[in-house]
């Protein structure tokens, strides 16, 4: 049943709405024989009409009352986009420009500014897709599941811009992006968009958890690696042998944990907000697949209606009585 | 109240009561109008003994003229008391029957005649039963009462009236609305055949001429308790009174088969109206 109530014993008044079938409200006249009368299909009519009025007024005011309203509702719609979950580093290193440094005026834009920005367009773009988004700091932050309010998704992008937290803990949080698919109908393509300015080192548990998970909900992978200038890159070949280890580079070892995870997995390496717009862009092109997904419907309150129409019969009824002849 | 006024009335048929009145009799007695000529033995009469039509005799007997003698007759009025006569308008159904009861009762016992009042609604009671003779003073409470009183109940007692009139034969007005099947009509004039019969239509304008042109109204029928939600307009307004136009028509139609003239009153009585009727009937 979609229709449903906030108080179901008040519709036990229904059985007011017998009280029209019986008394019309019209003051009777006596007249001496009623079977001289002729037939009149217009006065008729009136007849019934009055009645049904006058139920259908006791009715919606009874249904008002009992607070009648249409339940959540999901309506089951095909379109073009993918499931994408936005992972966002929130560590320290985030507010400041690509050059590294905090910004000092305008022009300067941090990299969680840019990236605040150019995802907002992002989500613009992606008219069917379903969100979601999850932030790692130190720890996990659960923002947004999978949704495609894009009201919703706006405001949490905007909340982004609250100052950044500690360190990156990069395993925590894309175990829970990836917690995000759980119990979601496998349509679409599932997408992880990583956007981080530098990532840590994995530890062999975790690491063993993540490879399982990623290849259970099929996800395809996407790292937006927002690299500082003069900070070590994914390819980086360090002098040293002994450097080249996940404490010393991370970067490069989560490239390489991410490659050998037999997922489709892309990553972009960018150094300003043109390389990043350029990252989303490509996203953008390559994730349009057929997608079967539910559209919700929030509870619809119709006492509201009721009323209006129960007046509305209240009224007419008003009118009624006034065409009403009084000889007394 | 008004004074009540008397109307005039005259019988069709001579009557037959013996005791003398004013209505052309069958009996033979003190009268004006010569009636025939009878043997002096049928009639010992020696001053009444008429010498040319002795002498004309070729068998030489005596003749005596005889005068036909005026009579005493009676006056019944059956009264239809059922709910649909209890209709109120600018003047009530029942206010006009208590009229006319006083104009008939007074106009009987200022010729010299007999009246009785007979009301019947489902069934008849004793309470609206006057038997024929001259109470002038309980015609008067009765009438009182009738005007007072709020009708009830359907007009089926009509049928049981001849029982209550005298054999002999009278002059019965039967006052109602008649609002039923012409049938009770059928069965219920020919019981009364011996009689004059005086049919007298109370109708009140408030159930036809005086509906709204416009407007809704609701009808509740007096003996059934039936409604109807009527949507005034003229032409429906129309309609009703061509349909009491033509019932007045079928009542009329039917009367006149049962050998009487039906008497139509819808806007108050006035005496001057059965003094009319009774003087535009052929005898």
């Amino acid at each position: 049943m979609l229709i449903n109530f906030d108080t179901p014993w008040l519709l036990s008044g229904l059985l007011l709405m017998m009280v029209p079938l019986l008394r019309t409200g019209i003051k009777s006249q006596a007249y001496p024989w009623l079977a001289i009368l002729p037939k009149d299909t217009l006065s008729s009519s009136l007849s019934v009409l009055i009645r049904i009025i006058g139920m259908a007024a006791i009715g919606l005011l009874i249904l008002g009352l009992s607070g009648v309203y249409l339940k959540e509702q999901r309506i089951e719609r095909i379109g073009q986009g993918a499931h994408i979950v936005l992972l966002l580093d929130r560590s320290n290193s985030m507010d400041t420009t690509f050059a590294g440094k905090a910004p000092m005026n305008e022009q300067e834009e941090s990299k969680s500014a840019a990236a605040r920005r150019l995802l907002t367009e992002f989500i613009d773009k992606r008219s069917h897709d379903l969100m979601g988004i999850a932030e790692f700091s130190t720890a996990p932050l659960f923002v947004m599941p999978l949704t495609e309010n894009k009201q919703a998704l706006h405001a949490a992008i905007a909340a982004t811009a609250t100052p950044a937290l500690a360190y990156t803990h990069i395993s925590k949080g894309l175990a829970m992006a990836l917690s995000f698919f759980d119990e979601q109908p496998t349509t679409g393509t599932r997408i992880i968009v990583l956007v981080s300015d530098g990532a840590a080192a994995i530890d062999s548990d975790s690491e063993q958890a993540l490879r399982t998970l990623i290849k259970e909900q099929h996800i395809r992978l996407y790292w937006v690696f927002l690299r500082t200038s003069n900070s070590p890159g994914i390819h980086e070949k360090p002098e040293n042998s002994r450097d080249d280890n996940a404490q010393a580079l991370p970067e490069k070892y989560l490239h390489l944990f991410f490659s050998s995870l037999n997922v489709p997995y892309q990553v972009y390496e960018a150094e300003s907000p043109e390389g990043l717009q350029s990252a989303i862009d490509d996203i953008d092109k390559l994730e349009n697949r057929p997608l079967h997904y539910f559209e919700r419907l929030p509870k619809q309150d119709l006492s509201g209606l009721c009323y209006q129409w129960a007046s509305l019969m209240i009224a007419l009824l008003l009118v009624l009585k006034l065409c009403e002849v009084n000889r007394s | 109240m008004t004074s009540t006024t008397p109307f005039i009335y005259r019988l069709g048929q001579p009557s037959t009561p013996i005791y003398p009145g004013a209505h052309p009799g069958r009996l033979t007695g003190a009268g004006q109008l010569f009636k025939a000529h009878v043997p002096l033995m049928a009639s010992p009469d020696t001053r009444r003994i008429d010498l040319r039509a002795s002498l004309l005799d070729p068998f030489q007997s005596y003749w005596v003229k005889v005068f036909q003698q005026h009579s005493q007759t009676t006056l019944y009025m059956i009264a239809d008391l059922s709910g649909s006569m209890g209709i109120e308008g600018q003047s009530s159904v029942m206010q006009v029957m208590s009229q006319f009861m006083l104009s008939a009762a007074l106009s009987a016992y200022q010729t010299g005649d007999r009246f009785g009042f007979i009301g019947c609604d489902t069934g008849i009671s004793s309470k609206w039963h006057i038997p024929a003779g001259h109470h002038w003073g309980i015609v008067q409470k009765m009438a009182g009462q009738l005007a007072d009183s709020k009708p009830v109940g359907t007009s089926s007692g009509l049928l049981k009236t001849p029982a209550l009139i005298s054999s002999q034969n009278a002059l019965i007005f039967l006052v109602s609305d008649f609002h039923f099947d012409l049938a009770v009509l059928k069965a219920l004039l020919p019981q009364l055949n011996r009689h004059a019969v005086v049919p007298v239509v109370l109708w009140n304008d408030v159930a036809y001429s005086d509906l709204p042109e416009w407007g809704i109204v609701k009808f509740k029928d007096k003996e059934n308790a039936v409604t109807r939600t009527l949507l005034m307009r003229p032409a429906f307004k129309k309609r009703i009174i061509d349909a009491f136009t033509q019932r007045k028509a079928d009542l009329q139609q039917c009367f006149r088969s049962l050998g009487t003239e039906p008497l139509f009153i819808s806007q108050g009585y006035q005496s001057e109206t059965v003094t009319r009727y009774f003087q535009a009937r052929a005898l």
